[in-house]
């Protein structure tokens, strides 16, 4: 019995992952537009209300674009730009802006955070309960100028 | 309200010219997302600069090409371990990077042939094949569409590996091409010892380490991947460690808008003296040196 818990487990973990396959290349890589991928790509899986979020090194001297994009049903997510102190650099608050071009004065890390947001506009009896359960894919890409 | 203080504060940016710094404490205006911090964000990522920019700052700061300073040409075996593979597929990808932005079409072949013989043991032939080589032939003579072809290859091979979970070889191979991106600059801060840019490249990478160690730590690694790999870098963490942080305006955020783009952080510069560069040049040496002994 729990060998099977475990295999089901496992088989619903590697199918959520799945459901992202291909979603940053499909949906993220075109918003760079003449900037290049840096060489990581970043993808999650999130619900209403999580947030995924990373920490990259931008140098100095280089022009990039931080790309996003996310699955529809989700909605507009938030995307905000910290530096390393999480003091805010950029925020769309959930509009739909799906990109943000900068350089850096000297090379520095910056904290990228994708959010989910919480309400639902879904007007269906149990709408808010299918909002909760609704999950999709959030990527963002970061690309620099050559 | 929130919103409102955003755009009151772009609009004045904006509005100000495009060289007029504006400098504002943000989180006085906005308070941080979480509690009060501890240093420690939790499930957050962590993304490492890929080769291709390191070895394009290393060429516009003017430094020249040493074929020296490439892996040495090896008959690649097999690995028994998809990590090796990964490990030293990261090495050949700088080493390729670095040869392609200097034009260098021998080298640059050479390269791409290994970097395709490796991909193929670790089942990333999907992305990276005879196909990627004929592409680059086709573009040999021109620089920027190899850029682009090579830098579209290599994000591909990341997010391939990330898509079918094999993120310790992700971060293996993002290792692997950091130190030998450390190990070139380092050889070329010996060879043209008056400039500048390149040890700022190198200083820089204090930054870069402290976020491929977080990588790490998210993986299990065998034995010889943590005694000679991961032990010596958080060794070299500790001598860039010693490099001291800049003090000036590290509470408040700078923004400026300069031709339609915005220019974010302030003018700071790590002080990198000899002492260390040597430290972290016999240390990077001895790292790579292990890859050589260890792993081939």
């Amino acid at each position: 019995m729990r060998l099977l818990i475990i295999f089901f487990s496992l088989f619903f973990i590697s199918n959520t992952n799945a459901q992202c396959r291909g979603f940053a290349k499909e949906y993220c890589k075109k918003i760079l537009g003449n900037y290049v991928a840096t060489g990581e790509s970043n993808v999650s899986e999130l619900k209403p209300g999580e947030k995924h979020q990373f920490m990259a090194t931008f140098y100095k001297g280089q022009h990039y674009r931080i790309a996003v994009c996310s699955d529809e049903s989700l909605g507009n997510i938030q995307f905000t730009i910290r530096n390393a102190k999480r003091q805010l650099y950029f925020d769309n608050h959930g509009e739909a802006i799906k990109n943000f071009d900068f350089r850096v004065s000297t090379t520095q890390q910056l904290i990228i955070s994708l959010i989910v947001p919480k309400s639902s506009t879904n007007n269906s009896e149990n709408g808010t309960k299918e909002k909760e359960e609704i999950s999709g894919c959030v990527s963002a890409i970061t690309g620099f100028r050559l | 309200m929130k919103k409102v203080l955003t755009y009151i504060f772009l609009v004045s940016v904006i509005s100000c010219g495009s060289v007029e710094e504006k400098k504002v404490v943000q989180d006085t205006i906005y308070p941080t997302e979480e509690g009060p911090s501890d240093g420690v964000l939790e499930n957050i990522y962590y993304s490492i600069p890929s080769p291709i920019e390191t070895t394009i700052l290393i060429r516009e700061g003017g430094l020249k090409f040493s074929s020296d300073l490439l892996f040495p040409e090896n008959e690649l075996m097999p690995f028994s371990k998809k990590t090796s593979t990964a490990l030293v597929l990261g090495v050949l990808s700088t080493d390729l990077n670095y040869a392609m932005v200097y034009e260098k079409q021998k080298q640059t072949s050479r390269l791409l042939e290994e970097v395709i013989k490796l991909a193929k043991q670790i089942n990333l032939s999907a992305v990276i094949n005879d196909k990627t080589k004929d592409r680059i032939d086709n573009n040999i003579n021109n620089r920027d569409s190899m850029q682009i072809i090579i830098s579209d290859q290599f994000w591909e091979i990341d997010n391939m590996l990330k898509e079918n979970e094999d993120h310790d070889l992700a971060a293996l191979l993002i290792t692997g091409g950091w130190i030998e991106g450390v190990h070139i600059a380092c050889g070329l801060s010996l060879i043209d010892t008056s400039n500048k840019s390149i040890k700022d490249i190198i200083s820089d990478q204090k930054i870069v380490l402290e976020n491929l160690i977080q990588l790490n730590k998210s993986f299990e690694f065998n034995d010889r991947i943590n005694d000679y790999i991961i032990s010596p870098l958080t060794e070299l963490k500790t001598i860039f460690d010693s490099i001291p942080y800049p003090i000036e305006n590290l509470d408040s955020t700078s923004i400026k808008l300069i031709d339609n783009e915005y220019e974010l952080g302030n003018y700071l510069t790590f002080n990198l003296n000899e002492t260390d560069l040597n430290l972290i040049r016999n240390k990077i040496s001895s790292i790579r040196q292990n890859i050589l002994i260890q792993f081939l």
